[in-house]
């Protein structure tokens, strides 16, 4: 998977090297941390205005000349005191107080030293120690480490002058390593040069690209360095989908067993397939299915102590059992391989861990999301009932209510006006549909847990509520309705897992499909459809295939975002509010924008969900007005 | 009001602009009743250009809408105008409930018989006040229909069931509107063509440093500059969604200053008035960094106010 993945202390070091640089595009080759993965704050900064004064991309481009060397890693120390330097000097003048940051940084130095291990001193470089000691103890005005004359001049040639520009810096530091280690970054990048073509040169480009340094302040290579033009995430491509579509009976058979029988009939589904599966999604087919073990399994919510205990037990102990033995799924009707009854047994083996985790999670975070669910309906509750149309009450000001008029003559009541009262009609329902494909796999609890803490607060804000989860497999896009209307508790939602691809255009189309048959019973019910995504679809069976194309094209990048935005656009058309909460990496933050508009936020934890749903359902129940 | 003039002209305004205002203030005095409607800005609007917008609108008779982000000053300079033209100032915070009545004025009755209660634009309108229109996109669009007679060339409010009044030709309305980087909508068209609409830009740095140093007097040089680049680095974070606008706050910038000046240390000050405004512990980390990379934690009065 290429994929740059950005956790909590990434982006916080990130947000420091922004700041600094004064640019927020600017995507930066390398973050500073230290060994127990904090940020180094003052090295961020360093970091910010290397792009801020310096060619970036020139000092990148020097630093990976002498990558090959075996002592690239001590060069690299050698680099960053002498850029630590120039740029210092370049910014102290309109930021004073990097003097404090540095000589903090300073002292962290001399702190962190003393707790190392005798093996930890051994794996440093000493050279480079020594010199490190020498800077930072004159910054925090020690007493300098004994030198030998040739480190002492090392030390001196360190101190750049806050003039260089980046040529004159490049050209300073190459001197510097020719005239100290005897090394020539230029001679040394040809000769790898002349040994290395070809798709041998390619692929080390790669690997140098992707390897990370741990060095001693830890200055950490970021991402693949080849990029992703498309912006989107790569599952790796199995070209898979003929293989897996060869027999379209046993795949259908598989998503039978896998997800349960469909809640159409044959005929239905096989309309609204006629419908919905067309232009990119042609090739596509639909499963709609209900949970079975949301029923099935012991219906009681996790947030009592006791019944979870039992609850909790009973799953794990399912889980220890063999699948096969306890699953009383008929697959001899559905005339499936052993390989692929093999298959099912282990998916629903997973499927029941995953579900002890979710519910794992759950207990762990409960006192978080009780209180969130706490704060999320009362809030709600506030904003829902703004909203609603509000029926009309006697009051002493307002409209004149014609027809009471006669009790101002004749009792003497000024209450003959009308205006807003309390009560309110509550005519919104809300469907949650959550991404349940395998990006999703790192978060898979989180998610589980995000849906149930969205739910409860819906259904105690007044607003009935049912949650799906949507999936590509084998060449259907399969909805599971894991929580629905009628269900008064949350509990389906810990049946969550994450698996497959997520085609989300045909998925919200589906979803649009379950909602307005909804509508054609109740025509006053205001629909909200809330996504948790990614915002990067992906799916194994190709876009159609255009006219003078041989082959189509793959499901992803931007064509499938544009097929979302679409999607999105014709659900608010026909009346269903939609939004999203993103949950996913910032390379995919345009991809939220594109689909939903402004109708999104973003959070990276539970805590963050609360405050931003509140705001999002401002802005959606407000207008919702396609684009 | 002459203190502002003075500023306009200490400003560089433009004095065909300036003549203008003292032409409008002679032609169209305030009714006594109101005369304590007219505000007494606390803090004065730096941006010469968006001044010289705003007044030229004014002049020839127009409605303004003042779009921007947070912290763009278009409440202070709504206030600024009022003052200067010396108009009394009706301020009407619009929300999703907002509605006619609300806005125009409803039925009640007096004791003998039913009459009318002007709600604030009706009174606006009928005396020649600055109608501020705070946050107008807040509300349904379709409430603010009755507003589109009262702001285009018709120049009137239609009442149901009592008269049509007139405008007054010194009654303006001016809009705000938090455009900002997520979760606000557009207004709509027909609303929009009624207004002149200026886009409020973000304070710029030199005019930050004006308006702390005026603020206050004894702040050094240097810091007055470190603290007029913090906010342009927390409001820099804002714009690319890092943070949400809560911290992105100027008022809360002073009210630091302020703390400090009474002998809180700048970051403790600092925290209670931009990191506590976010609620989210990861957002405060976020903010926090950006603080301690332009000002030290430790500095007291004496840093930055001198003796």
């Amino acid at each position: 998977m290429i994929k740059k993945h950005y956790s909590s202390n990434s982006r916080k070091a990130l947000n420091i090297i922004w700041n600094a640089a004064e640019d927020y595009n600017f995507d930066p080759p390398f973050l500073a941390f230290y060994s127990n993965g904090r940020p180094d704050f003052y090295f961020n900064v360093i970091i910010g205005l290397t792009k801020k004064w310096l060619d970036i991309d020139k000092i990148t481009a020097f630093i990976d000349s002498y990558s090959y060397a075996s002592a690239s890693d001590e060069y690299d120390e050698y680099v960053w005191l002498a850029l630590e330097s120039c740029l210092y000097g370049k910014e102290i003048n309109s930021r004073p107080a990097l003097s404090d940051l540095r000589k903090t940084h300073a002292e962290e130095f001399f702190r962190i030293q003393q707790t190392l291990s005798k093996q930890q001193m051994e794996l440093m470089s000493m050279p480079v120690y020594t010199q490190q000691q020498a800077r930072w103890s004159a910054v925090t005005g020690r007493k300098m480490p004994i030198m030998s004359p040739k480190e002492h001049k090392i030390y001196e040639a360190l101190v750049f002058p806050s003039e260089l520009d980046t040529d004159a810096l490049i050209q300073r530091l190459s001197e510097f390593l020719k005239e100290y280690f005897r090394f020539d970054p230029e001679a040394s990048d040809k000769e790898a040069g002349r040994h290395r073509t070809g798709l041998f040169k390619k692929l080390w480009g790669r690997h140098k690209y992707a390897q990370m340094k741990n060095t001693g302040h830890l200055i950490v290579r970021t991402g693949t360095g080849d990029g992703d033009p498309a912006n989107a995430v790569l599952l790796k491509q199995e070209n898979g989908f003929k293989k897996n579509s060869g027999d379209d009976a046993e795949a259908r058979a598989y998503i039978e067993a896998c997800f349960g029988k469909s809640i159409y009939t044959e005929a239905e589904l096989s309309n609204i397939e006629s419908v919905l599966c067309c232009e990119d999604d042609i090739d596509c087919k639909l499963w709609f299915a209900e949970n079975k073990s949301s029923h099935k399994h012991t219906p009681t919510s996790p947030d009592v102590p006791a019944q979870t205990e039992n609850r909790t037990e009973s799953a794990k102990s399912e889980g220890n059992k063999r699948p096969d033995k306890t699953d009383s799924y008929d697959y001899s009707s559905l005339q499936l391989s052993k390989q692929a009854q093999r298959e099912i047994s282990n998916a629903k083996s997973s499927v029941i861990e995953q579900r002890t985790k979710n519910i794992d999670y759950f207990r762990k975070h409960s006192m978080q999301i009780n209180e969130s669910i706490r704060k999320l309906s009362s809030e709600l509750e506030t904003v829902i009932s703004s909203y609603l149309k509000h029926l009309p009450e006697p009051s002493e000001r307002g409209i004149l209510d014609t027809r009471k008029i006669y009790r101002l003559a004749v009792l003497g009541d000024k209450k003959v006006f009308l205006r807003e009262g309390d009560e309110a009609e509550n005519n919104l329902s809300l469907t949650i549909l959550l991404d349940a494909s395998q990006s999703r796999m790192n978060s898979q609890e989180l998610i589980a847990s995000e849906a149930y803490t969205l739910s409860e607060s819906f259904v105690k804000a007044g607003i009935s509520v049912q949650i799906l989860s949507f999936r590509s497999i084998k060449g259907y896009t399969v909805l599971s309705r894991l929580k629905s209307f009628e269900d008064k508790r949350s509990d389906g939602v810990f049946d969550y897992f994450a698996a497959g691809w997520n085609r989300d255009a045909l998925a919200l189309k589906a979803c649009g499909h379950m909602i307005s048959d909804m509508q054609k019973k109740d025509h006053d019910r205001q629909h909200i459809l809330l996504v948790l995504t990614d915002a990067s679809p992906n799916d194994s069976v190709p876009l159609a295939i255009n006219p003078g194309e041989k082959r189509p094209g793959n499901y992803e990048g931007l064509i499938p975002v544009e097929n979302a935005r679409e999607a999105v656009n014709e659900l608010r058309k026909s009346g269903i509010k939609t939004a999203a909460v993103f949950h996913g990496s910032t390379a995919h933050l345009e991809n939220a924008y594109r689909i939903y508009g402004k109708e999104y936020i973003r959070i990276r934890s539970l805590v963050q969900l609360a405050g931003g749903i509140i705001d999002l359902m401002q802005t959606v129940l407000r207008e919702n007005v396609p684009e | 009001m002459t203190d502002i003039l003075e500023f306009l002209k200490n400003e560089g305004l433009n004095q065909e602009l300036i003549d203008g205002i003292k032409d409008f203030r002679a032609k169209y005095a305030s009714h006594n009743e109101y005369i304590s409607r007219i505000p007494e800005p606390e803090y004065l609007y730096y941006g010469k250009d968006t001044w010289e917008e705003a007044v030229a609108a004014i002049l020839a008779g127009r409605n303004i809408l003042l779009a921007g982000p947070k912290a763009t000053g278009k409440n202070v300079l709504a206030d600024n105008l009022a003052a200067v033209f010396g108009r009394p100032e009706w301020n009407v915070s619009f929300h999703i409930n907002t509605d006619a009545a609300y806005l125009i004025g409803t039925d009640t009755y007096d004791g003998q018989k039913v009459v009318f209660r002007p709600g604030p634009i009706y009174l606006a309108a009928s005396n020649g006040g600055f109608a501020v229109l705070d946050e107008i996109n807040m509300a349904k669009n379709e409430a603010l229909a009755v507003l589109h007679s009262a702001l285009d060339f018709r120049h009137i409010i239609d009442v149901p069931g009592y008269d049509k009044i007139n405008i007054a030709p010194d009654c303006r309305f001016i809009a705000t509107m938090n455009y900002g980087y997520a979760g606000t909508r557009d207004l709509n068209e027909a609303l929009s063509s009624r207004f002149v609409i200026l886009s409020m830009k973000p304070i710029d740095e030199a005019d930050l440093i004006r308006l702390i140093k005026r603020s206050y007097p004894d702040i050094k040089d240097s810091f007055a500059a470190q603290f007029a680049k913090l906010f342009a680095e927390i409001a820099l974070k804002a714009e690319n969604a890092e943070i949400s606008e809560h911290a992105l706050d100027l008022r809360g910038l002073l009210d630091a200053l302020s703390l400090i000046r009474m002998g809180l240390k700048a970051g403790q000050a600092l925290e209670l008035c931009i990191v506590n405004k976010t609620f989210d512990e990861y957002e405060r980390g976020l903010i926090k960094d950006c603080i301690n990379s332009r000002i030290p934690a430790e500095l007291d009065r004496l840093a930055v106010f001198g003796a």
